[in-house]
């Protein structure tokens, strides 16, 4: 239940304090631009977490328009020493959504400072504001009849490159580590100073987009997963539309079947034959796209092997589906497909399911979209599996090895289901990387799965760092404790670079664990 | 895109929708419809999923305003949904927007509504099996006060009222429950959105 607002406050701030912070910051963008009665702020407060929305609730957002409003807001936070909880289209589900780390942080929105400030199509790149959507972006590029394509990931249409890319987010297609394909930023700092990252500090230059570089230290990577700057503008690289699409599946019946699998498909994803990241969908991942847990059981608890075994015989899901596409020419995709049907065929098992053979199956057109930069939110199905508004990816990364597959299916499978919870995951291969994604789903309304789900995530955590595996990105309800997988040095280096940038802890305090206060 | 021709219900057989409008709903027909009522109220549409169409939602909504006629959409998670109820939140006129729906389809619409600026007076999460509902409500005064009474085998019926009258019509009022419908089970999330 939602209280007065008035009652909450930031961390250490009086009301008398808080309330001459609001009034500058109504002047400084506009009353309709200071959100802090209640109707205004529970759009803010829709968490997917296991813990309580009060402990996650702001005391007000605001909405800037443009980068000298956001230094205004700065200037203010940091003579009233307001934590601000920025978020550009602040749709990271499964990661905390939009509500700031911790309750009475003032979010800063910056969903109206959405500009496309340039895209060129010949060197295919763009420059965004973090307001601008993965659907804005495309309906410019169609606008403009530019032959590019963008890379969203699942939720697409409604998030925007520039928050996935900070947050070090993934898609789908050949350009689907963002990060890899960021270039240059300019960050509104902690004591009100622009920084334009790498070429954009050369007067004159229009390399900006370009060239990641520069010259000295590399500092893009510090403003991404961190909270030492507000990015307010951001360029990235996009794909050059291909002559040839084609998306694959191939179906395996057998849970073992995933080691050889990743053995089978690392090589084509090394060698570039597979540009883009190779998925591999375990079954109730795929059910989602078309079944609910409640077409086959309402009983409590972990989802039977037997009506998985069920869902997959009904639904003709395999035990692991593999999803991947040949990118280029036709003559380049021929040669390709030959490589990658026949090492198939070789290996003995598998059924390859082409587009064609698909026809209209959702979970094959919800993956072949994806893989194509095409806006999909098929993915939303996933919060059907179970009901009840509870959602954390755990995203452990490993070496991409047929070895590490098993071992990590078998204790992600037993501890979640010892807290009555179904293994909902997938693998996603990028040449030696691999990113295992399980969807911990369970239901909010009920006080008891909630304590589960939040046990049942702490002992992934735990009992992963045992065995050497660390997450990728977390929900802001444990970045603490994952900061803590990373070990004390790299937490000491975060809080060393907070307090040079930031020594008054305005920005984001606890992202990613970093807080000068603990 | 044209919102009018996006905004279609297709087919649903909603048993309890006494006194309701079904069909499409367009910017011009908000329009409409806040010219007529003079303004003296924001125009309605509602938005259900599954198995809320044939739940006693409906007929609590119709139970609050005997008077007037709600348009009723169904939701679902196609990219016409999402830009035609963008271009509704943002360009159409003021507007109240109701609904209980899938947890899928309230994860979408609840995103739309903060993009959109749009007010979020009332959300609510709802589990229900047989003999047993739990509700999870965040929306200030009102929200606490209804949830004491949704601990009812009308939970529907009394949630469909109170979001319909905006918590002013006493949820007696609420039509009995109908021996013949089952009672609603599932996972849904109930809302109301002003823009």
């Amino acid at each position: 239940m939602t209280e007065p607002n008035q009652a909450i406050l930031p961390r250490g701030v009086v009301q008398q304090e808080f309330q001459k912070a609001i009034e500058k910051f109504r002047k400084l963008l506009g009353a309709g631009n200071v959100l802090d009665q209640d109707e205004q702020l529970v759009p803010y407060m829709k968490i997917m977490m296991p813990v309580e929305e009060s402990r996650h609730a702001p005391s007000a957002a605001l909405i800037a328009t443009n980068v000298e409003q956001v230094q205004g807001v700065v200037a203010i936070c940091n003579e009233h020493k307001i934590p601000v909880w920025t978020v550009s289209t602040g749709h990271n589900l499964g990661y905390g959504s939009s509500a700031p780390h911790h309750r009475g942080q003032v979010i800063l929105d910056l969903k109206k400072m959405n500009k496309i400030i340039d895209v060129d199509p010949e060197l295919c790149t763009a420059l965004v504001e973090p307001g601008v959507t993965y659907q804005q972006l495309v309906d410019y590029i169609k606008e403009k009849g530019y032959k590019l394509w963008v890379d969203p990931p699942a939720p697409s249409a409604i998030v925007g490159p520039v928050g996935n890319t900070l947050d070090r987010g993934v898609g789908y297609t050949p350009y689907a580590e963002h990060f890899l394909f960021q270039c240059g930023m300019e960050v509104v700092l902690a004591n009100g100073k622009v920084l334009r990252t790498a070429m954009g500090g050369v007067k004159g230059s229009n390399t900006w987009q370009v060239f990641k570089w520069g010259y000295g230290p590399y500092l893009d990577g510090i403003f991404t997963q961190s909270n030492f700057g507000i990015v307010t503008k951001m360029g990235l690289w996009l794909m050059p539309q291909p002559d040839v699409f084609k998306p694959f599946a191939v179906k395996y019946q057998k849970d073992e079947d995933i080691a050889d699998l990743v053995e089978l498909f690392r090589p084509l994803s090394i060698n570039g034959i597979i540009p883009n990241g190779v998925v591999f969908v375990g079954t109730l991942y795929e059910a989602s796209a078309t079944v609910r847990r409640s077409d086959y059981t309402t009983d409590k608890g972990a989802t039977s092997k037997e009506t998985i075994q069920r869902i997959r015989d009904e639904r003709k899901i395999g035990a692991w589906t593999v999803y991947g596409a040949l990118y280029g020419t036709q003559a380049h995709v021929d040669i390709n497909w030959k490589i990658v049907t026949e090492l198939v065929q070789e290996s003995g098992k598998g059924e390859i399911v082409t587009e064609e053979q698909a026809g209209s199956d959702p979970a094959f057109k919800y993956r072949a979209d994806l893989m194509r930069g095409n806006m999909t939110l098929t993915e939303f199905g996933l919060y059907n599996w179970r009901g009840g508004g509870g959602s954390m990816w755990f995203a452990p990364v490993s070496q991409a090895r047929g070895s590490e597959t098993l071992k990590q299916v078998e204790l992600a499978t037993q501890i979640l289901n010892k807290h009555g919870l179904d293994y909902v995951g997938e693998f996603i291969v990028t040449q030696r990387a691999m990113h295992h994604i399980i969807d911990v789903l369970f239901n909010r309304t009920d006080e008891e799965e909630m304590k589960r789900a939040h046990d049942c995530f702490a002992e992934l955590l735990d009992e992963f760092e045992k065995n050497g595996y660390g997450v990728y990105r977390v929900n802001t309800a444990f970045m603490n404790r994952v900061a803590d997988s990373y070990g004390p040095v790299q937490r000491e280096i975060n809080k060393t670079l907070k307090r040079a940038l930031d020594p008054n802890n305005i920005l984001a305090p606890g992202k990613s664990g970093i807080d000068l206060d603990t | 895109m044209n919102v009018s021709r996006r905004f279609i219900l297709k087919g649903i057989a909603l048993g309890g929708l006494a006194g309701m409008t079904l069909g499409r709903w367009s910017l011009s027909l908000a329009n409409n419809a806040v010219s007529a009522q003079a303004q003296s109220t924001l125009p309605l549409l509602v938005l259900v999923s599954g198995e809320a169409e044939q739940s006693a939602f409906l007929r609590g909504i119709a139970a609050a305003l005997p008077d007037k006629r709600p348009w009723v959409q169904r939701t679902d998670l196609g990219m016409g949904f999402v830009q035609d109820f963008t271009r509704l939140l943002r360009s159409g006129p003021p507007i109240r927007i109701i609904g209980l729906v899938d947890d899928a389809s309230a994860a979408l619409i609840v995103e739309l509504a903060r993009a959109s600026d749009a007010r979020l007076p009332w959300l609510g999460y709802h589990s229900a099996s047989p003999g047993q509902s739990r509700h999870r409500l965040l929306g200030g005064q009102a929200s606490s006060e209804l949830a004491a009474r949704l601990d009812s085998r009308q939970w529907t019926a009394i949630l469909g009222l109170a979001l319909a009258s905006r918590g002013s019509a006493p949820t007696g009022l609420a039509p009995p429950a109908d021996a013949a419908q089952s009672p609603l089970t599932g996972h849904f999330v109930s809302f109301a959105i002003e823009t």
